[in-house]
């Protein structure tokens, strides 16, 4: 399928849910607070996404969304567990206080998340690259603030990030190396583990800033010096 | 507009841009949720203060307005309109505040304002403007005041930490020569 028409069917399909509504009457509960409306809802938003962009996406997609609903459903929702246990609630008790939020948030992010990546998939940023660089007549300003967006987006995603996550990675194992051969390694309080995380949040952020504006002021260079868009009144006659 | 107008323009628009994905980023990464009010504890927060310190009131603002935001489409959007008033105005206080003089102290002074911006920020929203607003669009209707004052520690707390990691981030950067 074109870009556009996926793009025009997805936003058909997000409407609602970024709206917070669903096309099914709530129904009878099958767990405690979660009916069957949203479930049907979800259903519905995986078959269009499936429909629209194949299988294979959805399944990439609900791997991802699986990652993200890890840290925010399923690590909130133990949390939330062991302090209603720590406030004296017997197990099932404490379940039950904050259960059904996480799993209505689980059904809105399995709606949600597929929808909007599959409408930032189906935006063709690399092509929206080559696409403004292509034309004949030159580009306009818009265009030129438009380029040097979409090139430092796709700079820092595609090169930065991924670029941070393998040093961290390695510096990781080469903490982890050095510490075991250099014992013992300094004091290790509650303040001291403090210190050396915020030190190391201010490491990453450095690092993530410094190498997402290097080549910033060379792309505006190489950006301005693109010929601006002629209008067809002021062609040269020759 | 002359080329030198424009360059200067473009390398803002680039700027603004590289600070925006980072916080939008940093805010999707991260996410705590709190349960009393739907919405979740992040640090995105670091690089709007970051930007604002680093580049003043309208790169902040702008970092503000969108990276967040963005992030909230993913999961959250009903928390839109807050986040991007919000850390807008929290991105501009943070700059004037600053200005152009780069005292510790000063920092200091516009991180606490932008802190306290976003938890008052959020307390009105939610405690006040989302229920208003929430008689007339039902998709607004997440909070009410319960749910605002039980978010007001884990706003501070955010607030708090994302300060102290930007104000780090600020010292190292400042010292460059094009700040």
């Amino acid at each position: 399928m074109n870009p556009l028409p996926r793009l025009l069917c997805l936003t058909v399909l997000a409407v609602p849910v970024f709206a917070g509504l669903s096309p099914f009457p709530v129904g009878i509960e099958i767990l405690p607070g979660v009916p069957w409306g949203p479930v049907l809802h979800v259903l519905l938003v995986m078959g269009g996404v499936a429909c629209v962009c194949g299988g294979a996406f959805l399944a990439n997609v609900l791997a991802l969304t699986a990652l993200v609903l890890s840290s925010v459903v399923y690590a909130g929702g133990l949390v939330s567990w062991l302090l209603a246990m720590a406030g004296g609630n017997p197990p099932g008790m404490a379940g039950s206080i904050h259960g059904a939020h996480y799993v209505g948030l689980a059904l809105n992010m399995l709606s949600v998340i597929p929808l909007a990546l599959a409408i930032v998939a189906s935006i063709p940023f690399d092509r929206l690259e080559q696409r403004l660089l292509r034309g004949t007549r030159g580009i306009s300003s818009g265009e030129k603030y438009l380029l040097m967006f979409v090139r430092v987006f796709n700079h820092i995603v595609y090169g930065v990030i991924p670029n941070i996550l393998e040093v961290m990675r390695e510096e990781a194992l080469l903490r982890a190396v050095s510490e075991r051969a250099s014992r013992p390694a300094g004091p290790r309080g509650p303040g001291s583990l403090g210190r050396r995380l915020t030190a190391a949040m201010v490491q990453v952020g450095v690092s993530g800033i410094c190498a997402s504006l290097r080549f910033i002021p060379l792309w505006a260079r190489e950006i301005d010096a693109l010929p601006r868009r002629s209008s067809s009144k002021h062609r040269s006659r020759t | 507009m002359t080329s030198n107008t424009q360059m200067k323009q473009l390398v803002l628009v680039g700027v603004t841009a590289a600070f925006a994905t980072l916080a939008f980023l940093g805010t999707t990464v991260i996410r705590i949720p709190i349960p009393a009010s739907g919405g979740y504890f992040n640090l995105g927060d670091t690089f709007v203060m970051a930007a604002a310190l680093l580049y003043g009131p309208l790169v902040g603002g702008l970092v503000g307005a969108i990276g967040p935001a963005m992030a909230d489409a993913l999961g959250f959007p009903q928390f839109i309109l807050a986040t991007a008033v919000v850390k807008g105005v929290e991105g501009i206080l943070i700059g004037l505040i600053v200005g152009s003089r780069r005292r510790p102290s000063r920092a200091v002074i516009a991180l606490a304002a932008g802190v306290l911006v976003l938890v008052g920020g959020y307390y009105l929203f939610e405690a006040y403007l989302y229920p208003l607003l929430a008689l007339r669009i039902p998709f607004f209707g997440v909070t009410d005041a319960a749910a605002a004052l039980a978010e007001v520690v884990p706003n501070l707390l955010q607030g708090g930490i994302s300060a102290v990691i930007a104000f780090g981030i600020w010292k190292i950067l400042a010292r460059s020569p094009k700040g």
